[in-house]
């Protein structure tokens, strides 16, 4: 496997990974590596989506993630396993 | 006789589908689950009598991850006739994605592209044709919550039914995603971005705030309505009186005074009219109880709540309140069986299955049988407290909270189970049209009377006759020590305590007649054993089929002991602090 790139230059614009609980709220970013669970899939949680982080609930609780106009709950611990490409 | 099956994603209106060509009365709303167990039931196509089975809503069939979704590939592996398929127009790339799958199994597919009235609402347009192109199999623009275009789907189904699928096109999981991809890009005309007006709802301000005051107004709305609901209409109507307080200037004779001259005139016979219009008369308490003391409360529950329900609010509480649930063992979405379980109990334990793991259905319900009262219980524990001591009403409350936080804590130790994550879709805000509602509510209002009211009639009657042969007073004499001894309460109230296992609201109601003979504190005692004494006889038949005989012994045991232990403990410290103060 070849190692994960932190950063990438698309055009002049900067992209960075990282962990999609690392988004603040408002904030957008694309998928970029996700775990193979068929849930996550069908909730639209694949490589490449758009996704925009709505809030992130109190006590750990879910993440919550705009997708193609769907909300999502997402648990944090399944979050961690996700990484995304976002714009810095 | 051939058969159709019913597929979708969860929530998308396959029940309201369902509802339409079979008349059946199979729930229909907004949250995710509500046909676990699937609904099956006969519909007509043109002249030829078909059976429908609406499988449950689900994600996916290839790779299963809970009981609905292996539920629901089993009834496709029985071989159906022909499938229908409702696409939700709202979330194309999950319903293609499970309708490619669906289609794999080379069964004649009809499909319903459904809430196409929401859809144009939106803005998002949906190319149907296209689609059916892309597809092969007809795709026909629904709206299945007012019936339109129901008679296409009906004619395609006849036209599809009996044919045979030669080819069929298997793919692997990514595959199958690239050519949802490319329909939807072909097929879908404008998403535009979402607005986000109404994400504050679940941000944890003030979306917290907002959800405990929905929840404050949900019980205000349940108690004080239905107060008002007894006192101005039931209570005139039973017992004679003015409507609405005199605002109609036209005095009622009342039910009850009639039923007892009549009663009186027909027989002069001391343990007939004992039976019939007595202590536990039950012309009288039939009537009463079930209908003036308890209906109001099922009627401005089931309205707040299905409310509720179909405007899509309840999943955004649970994903609020998730987080803090975990630290009690539980998750976000087990508030919902929790909420019912203050209506009933009985479709709070069946809508457990929603819950992904066993250790989680047995917590819920465990703490539904435990520590929430069911709408008849508390409707009592309002006749028998509020109405004395607004203190001791409120105190009943918080100790049913204090109760399932504990007993959650306690589980959660003891099963070493690992929560399961929580992943979900929070559903789009609905109106909610008041046709469906209403129906809804009259559906549920029916149920209570068919399955709770009329249970609570023959338990009152048996009561009334045992009182009149003495067996309730040896009963009770045999209880005593523990009812004395214990919980400092008078003989009496064993008969209560009997009568409880029937109803749950059975262990409150008769306290009631007996405000003369109690003081406030007696009072509590009492309602401190009747919120965790034993769950009613239907709810223990439910515990059992859901689970096990075993589990649904040791539930009973764990409620009988601990409302002893509580009730006891209360009046044991009240009579030790009364001495010394």
């Amino acid at each position: 496997m070849e190692p994960r790139k932190t950063r990438t230059v698309i055009d002049g614009t900067i992209f960075k990974t990282g962990s999609i609980d690392s988004l603040v709220r408002g904030e957008v970013a694309f998928i970029h590596d996700v775990p193979s669970l068929s849930l996550l899939a069908s909730l639209g949680i694949r490589l490449g989506k758009r996704v925009r982080l709505i809030s992130k609930s109190v006590a750990n609780g879910p993440l919550i993630l705009s997708i193609d106009n769907r909300s999502v709950a997402l648990d944090r611990e399944l979050a961690s396993q996700i990484t995304i490409r976002k714009q810095r | 006789m051939r058969s159709v099956l019913m597929m979708g994603l969860p929530n998308v209106g396959k029940s309201a589908v369902f509802n339409r060509f079979t008349g059946l009365d199979a729930m229909v709303s907004n949250y995710s689950g509500t046909t676990v167990s699937y609904a099956e039931g006969t519909f007509d196509i043109e002249g030829e009598t078909v059976l429908l089975r609406d499988a449950p809503g689900i994600y996916n069939i290839k790779h299963p991850n809970d009981e609905a979704e292996r539920v629901a590939a089993k009834m496709l592996d029985d071989r159906p006739d022909a499938v229908l398929f409702v696409l939700d127009a709202l979330n194309l790339e999950s319903s293609l994605n499970l309708l490619l799958q669906v289609m794999e199994a080379g069964i004649p597919t009809v499909v319903a592209l459904n809430r196409t009235d929401l859809m144009r609402s939106r803005g998002i347009k949906i190319d149907h044709v296209r689609l059916q192109r892309a597809l092969g199999v007809p795709v026909v623009p629904t709206v299945a919550l007012s019936g339109d275009s129901l008679d296409l789907v009906r004619y395609a189904l006849s036209r599809e039914l009996g044919k045979t699928i030669e080819a069929v096109d298997k793919k692997d999981d990514a595959a199958r995603w690239e050519r949802v991809e490319s329909i939807k890009r072909a097929t879908l005309k404008a998403l535009p971005e979402s607005n986000g007006r109404m994400d504050f709802l679940i941000r944890p301000f003030p979306g917290i705030p907002i959800a405990l005051g929905v929840l404050v107004l949900l019980f205000a709305f349940v108690i004080g309505v239905g107060m008002g609901l007894r006192q101005y209409l039931l209570l005139p109507l039973f017992e004679g009186g003015q409507l609405f307080g005199g605002l109609i200037p036209f005095t009622i004779p009342g039910l009850f005074p009639f039923i007892e001259r009549s009663v009186e005139a027909l027989t002069d016979h001391a343990g007939l009219q004992g039976v019939l219009i007595g202590e536990y008369g039950f012309l009288i308490k039939g009537i009463e109880w079930p209908f003036a003391l308890v209906l109001p409360y099922v009627i401005t529950f089931y309205t707040g709540i299905s409310i509720l329900e179909d405007v899509g609010y309840l999943p955004r509480v649970a994903v609020l309140l998730d987080g803090v649930l975990k630290k009690i063992g539980l998750n976000g979405s087990s508030i919902i069986p929790m909420l019912l379980g203050y209506g009933c109990g009985i479709p709070a334990i069946m809508s457990t299955r929603t819950l992904q793991s066993r250790k989680q259905r047995i917590m819920v319900a465990t703490i539904v049988s435990l520590a929430i009262p069911c709408v008849a219980q508390m409707g009592a524990f309002i006749s028998l407290l509020a109405e004395r001591s607004l203190l001791a009403f409120i105190g009943i409350f918080l100790v049913s909270i204090v109760a399932i936080v504990l007993a959650g804590l306690v589980m959660d130790r003891y099963q070493k189970q690992k929560t399961p994550f929580t992943l979900m879709e929070i559903p789009p805000l609905l109106a909610p049209k008041p046709s469906i509602l209403s129906k809804k509510v009259l559906f549920r209002i029916k149920h209570f009377v068919r399955d709770g009211a009329m249970p609570m009639v023959i338990a009152i009657a048996a009561a009334a006759l045992l009182y009149e042969l003495g067996t309730l007073e040896a009963a009770g004499r045999a209880l005593s020590p523990v009812v004395t001894g214990w919980l400092n309460l008078p003989e009496e109230a064993s008969t209560p305590l009997l009568m409880g296992i029937v109803r749950r609201e059975l262990t409150v109601l008769p306290f009631i007649d007996m405000a003369d003979m109690l003081s406030t504190a007696q009072f509590f005692t009492a309602a401190l054993v009747a919120l965790f004494y034993v769950p009613c006889i239907a709810m223990i038949a439910t515990l059992s089929k859901e689970f096990s005989i075993r589990t649904a012994a040791g539930i009973l045991l764990l409620t009988t002991f601990t409302a002893f232990l509580v009730g006891g403990l209360f009046a044991q410290l009240h009579a030790l602090l009364s001495m010394t103060l």
